[in-house]
């Protein structure tokens, strides 16, 4: 089965290009060492057979570019390890540890809500409680109340209770 | 042929059933008819003797029960090794103990 010239032509340098074989080009051979390499010709022949390697003399060869910006990089992967442990350790202290269900609540439910009513103020006829868990989203444990209102558009107001009486509306900052 | 039309029609059916036990989520802006504070007087009843032993550790609305919604107690046990225990209180007062089933 013949190929033309032109295809065996326009096939070498995509070769090259692509797995940097560093193989024979004319250009690249010094002018005193005569290639015994076979020479391009428009004749077919197999794909594995394009060039001899073993004819082809080491100062010819091209170095591959991975070794210039391998430190680079390297300093690269040091300074993003670095980021990523100083935000993982940033979060992890932010991220306060669950409570710890079998302790019972220092403030029972009914007085955290009494405090929770008080701080919702006049709010109180448009917020109704949905929901009260114990929390520690805060520095101190407490009673996480969500109180929803009336109005569909209007944000659910969020306060806690600490179990040492402090009462914080949570805007969500944290 | 005749297998998958049983088959898809056995599929169909259990969805069904499914999607009829499951209660759309309760509607946050319309006020419980009953207030958390009597609820929790109501649940704290019916857990009887055991208060001494359990504590309520959350308190929410849902419609596990009733589509109108009640509210959803978890009383956990200073024990670490007791399952902690689950009481709805429906808005008309009937208290439930939920043991999983459902």
């Amino acid at each position: 089965m013949g190929y033309s010239a032109a295809f065996w032509m326009s096939l070498r340098p995509t070769f090259e290009n692509q797995f940097d074989t560093g193989l024979d080009r004319a250009e690249d051979r010094p002018m005193n060492i005569r290639h015994q390499g076979p020479t391009p010709s428009p004749s077919p022949k197999p794909l594995g057979a394009l060039h001899s390697a073993s004819a082809v003399p080491v100062t010819s060869r091209r170095q591959p570019t991975m070794p210039r910006i391998a430190p680079n990089f390297n300093k690269m992967r040091y300074i993003l390890f670095g980021l990523v442990t100083f935000a993982t350790t940033v979060f992890a202290s932010l991220v306060q540890p669950p409570y710890n269900n079998s302790k019972p609540p220092k403030m029972s439910l009914p007085i955290a809500y009494e405090r929770a009513v008080v701080a919702l103020g006049t709010d109180t006829n448009q917020f109704h409680c949905v929901s009260a868990t114990i929390t520690t989203e805060f520095s101190d444990e407490g009673w996480y109340f969500t109180f929803c209102s009336i109005n569909h558009i209007t944000m659910p107001k969020l306060i806690v209770v600490e179990f040492n009486g402090k009462v914080i509306i949570d805007g969500g900052d944290r | 042929m005749k297998t998958m039309l049983a088959l898809g029609a056995v599929t169909i059916a259990i969805t069904t059933l499914y999607a009829s036990l499951i209660l759309p989520p309760y509607n946050k802006t319309k006020p419980p008819s009953m207030p958390l504070p009597v609820a929790y007087a109501c649940a704290v009843v019916a857990l009887g003797s055991d208060t001494n032993q359990f504590h309520c550790v959350s308190a929410s609305i849902t419609t596990e029960f009733t589509p109108e919604g009640e509210w959803y107690f978890t009383f956990y046990s200073t024990n670490v090794n007791s399952e902690p225990k689950l009481i709805a209180v429906e808005f008309n007062g009937k208290v439930i103990f939920d043991n999983g089933y459902r």
